[in-house]
């Protein structure tokens, strides 16, 4: 990967020199979900856009294991670069209805249909992993989440989820919980922490309730790889990331990526967003 | 041509090429996306037929600078609102309007549609649809689509329902955008809009295509804000380039009711 020289590198590529490629990318979301005012999130939780209409329209709910990518319906269109370079994501905004952090992520494995009652091993990737991921392969820094499609129960119980690790450890278990006020309402999007010493997933094998929530509903298990972080202070106002003066440095989009959205809100109201992605190559 | 380094993007904004705007009125909606060009000063005329838009239209800003062969490219801007708060400014080129729908009535409507042949971003790949309110429609809250083509030139593409009506998605110069049907990227051409229900008043609306541009951040500023693609931040979408006809003009989403005045640094790059 070759790194943007200095300022005069940055401003020449933006501007159209070098192969710069330039490519400002302009997204909206509205709160609704096909056509039907979207569940209000949960205050301070995690709450997954997927599937909120929108430029680009909502995504659909995984029924089966799925690698998804820059073609899937629901990811936030771009041109992949080329020639050989890569694209940097140098910029980041939104201004929505609802304050909060919102994160663009990498969508890098999804699966829906999984039950809120069944109390046996339910299969994610198995192992040897099938789908395996084709982006992001080693791992590093990439997380988990479990997302409601359809409430689940309102009994609080216990996810446990098998997974290999970064450095390619099978078998390593992690646990969250799940079902219940603020872990069941539909759109919810729950980080699974990793185990002790754990950075990052090269898989998942499985999940397992250890009781039923109740209800069956229907939630997915999605691996995200991170890009952006984009704090949101105030409804109203305009969060922003300039990436090639703040940290974490310039993140690399991969050419296949599934740029999606989540976000969590400050207020019980579902978003009503537009944002933008200011991206070069080299 | 590109600019080659930093000294030469300083030459360029010594130049001090600017185009200037000014609101007349406070936006019509704090927390929405406003369709601020129809309160510049002058004020547009609200539209009958599709009007395809451009550097000279009265929504536009301006003077554009004239260019040769270069990039007409943003630089960076001053800018002022009048109440001390915070918002975000989205730049946007402006590619047709067109107003006298009905929100009372719930079959497809086709006056003054289709929407006039695209000008600049021709296939439509990227160019959004928004819904502009010219005079208030009705407090009933219902949904509205659009027929439209799609930027790969199919018709009959269908819209997704969108809140349209009551509180927030009613006032005048307020800019509803439109939530496209899946797979869809961008859009050519609109044809109908359909409202789902009554709104129980018939105001006056049309639909608009727009091409974002850039957004800016306008945050808590009061007396001369002034920002550049390069040292002050709060510009995504800095360097973009802009066509040379552009119909360039802004949307305002603000957490306060304020107006705006300013101007946009341009340069050919």
């Amino acid at each position: 990967m070759a790194a943007i020289t200095d300022l005069s590198d940055l401003i020449n590529r933006q501007t159209g020199g070098n192969s710069g490629t330039p490519e400002n990318i302009f997204f909206h979301k509205v709160p609704r979900v096909s056509g039907v005012a979207a569940t209000a999130p949960i205050s301070g939780r995690g709450c997954s856009l997927w599937t909120y209409d929108g430029m680009p329209a909502g995504g659909a709910v995984p029924t089966s294991a799925v690698i998804p990518d820059k073609t899937t319906q629901g990811a936030i269109p771009f041109t992949a670069a080329g020639g050989g370079r890569d694209k940097h994501l140098i910029g980041a905004s939104i201004t929505p209805l609802t304050a909060g952090v919102y994160l663009l992520y990498d969508r890098l494995f999804h699966i829906g249909g999984l039950s809120g009652t069944s109390t046996a091993a339910q299969q994610i990737q198995d192992d040897p992993a099938s789908p395996a991921l084709t982006r992001n392969t080693g791992g590093a820094g990439n997380i988990a989440f479990y997302e409601i499609y359809t409430i689940i129960g309102t009994t609080s119980t216990t996810l446990t989820m098998t997974y290999t690790n970064q450095a390619g450890t099978g078998s390593r278990t992690s646990t969250i919980n799940i079902g219940a006020t603020g872990f069941r309402e539909v759109s919810r999007m729950q980080r699974i922490p990793l185990a002790a010493g754990d950075s990052g997933i090269q898989a998942i094998e499985q999940i397992q309730l250890t009781a039923t929530t109740g209800t069956l509903g229907n939630f997915g298990i999605t691996i995200a790889q991170p890009l952006a972080w984009i704090p949101v202070g105030s409804a109203g106002t305009m969060g922003w990331r300039d990436y090639t003066t703040g940290l974490p440095g310039i993140p690399v989009i991969d050419p296949n990526a599934c740029l999606s959205l989540m976000f969590i809100p400050s207020a019980a109201t579902a978003p009503e967003l537009f944002g933008s992605l200011a991206t070069i190559e080299k | 041509m590109a600019l080659t380094d930093f000294n030469e993007y300083v030459d360029k904004l010594q130049e001090n090429r600017v185009a200037d705007f000014q609101l007349s009125t406070s936006i019509a909606r704090t927390l929405r996306l406003n369709a601020s060009w129809q309160s510049f000063n002058p004020a547009p005329a609200i539209p009958t037929t599709s009007v395809a838009l451009d550097k000279n239209s009265a929504q536009s800003i301006g003077p554009i600078p004239d260019i040769s062969t270069g990039r007409l490219t943003f630089l960076g801007g001053r800018f002022n609102t009048s109440t001390y708060g915070a918002g975000c400014m989205l730049l946007v080129d402006l590619l047709n309007v067109s107003g006298g729908l009905n929100a009372t009535l719930t079959t497809a409507q086709t006056t003054n549609l289709p929407t006039a042949a695209l000008t600049r971003y021709t296939n439509g790949e990227g160019v959004m649809a928004g819904i502009v309110i010219y005079t208030s429609v009705g407090g009933t809250a219902t949904t509205v689509t659009i027929s439209y083509t799609n930027s790969a030139g199919v018709s009959g593409r269908t819209s997704t329902a969108t809140s349209f009506g009551g509180g927030g998605y009613r006032e005048a110069a307020i800019l509803i955008p439109i939530p496209l049907q899946a797979g869809d990227t961008g859009v050519e051409s609109i044809e109908s809009v359909t409202v789902t229900a009554t709104t129980a008043t018939a105001g006056n609306f049309g639909v608009c295509m727009f091409k974002p541009l850039s957004m800016i951040s306008l945050e808590s500023a009061t007396g001369a804000m002034s920002l550049d693609a390069v040292s002050t931040g709060c510009i995504i979408g800095s360097l973009a380039e802009i066509d040379p006809d552009a119909c360039l003009t802004i949307s305002v989403f603000s957490a306060i009711s304020t107006s705006l005045t300013g101007a946009l640094i341009l340069t050919e790059a």
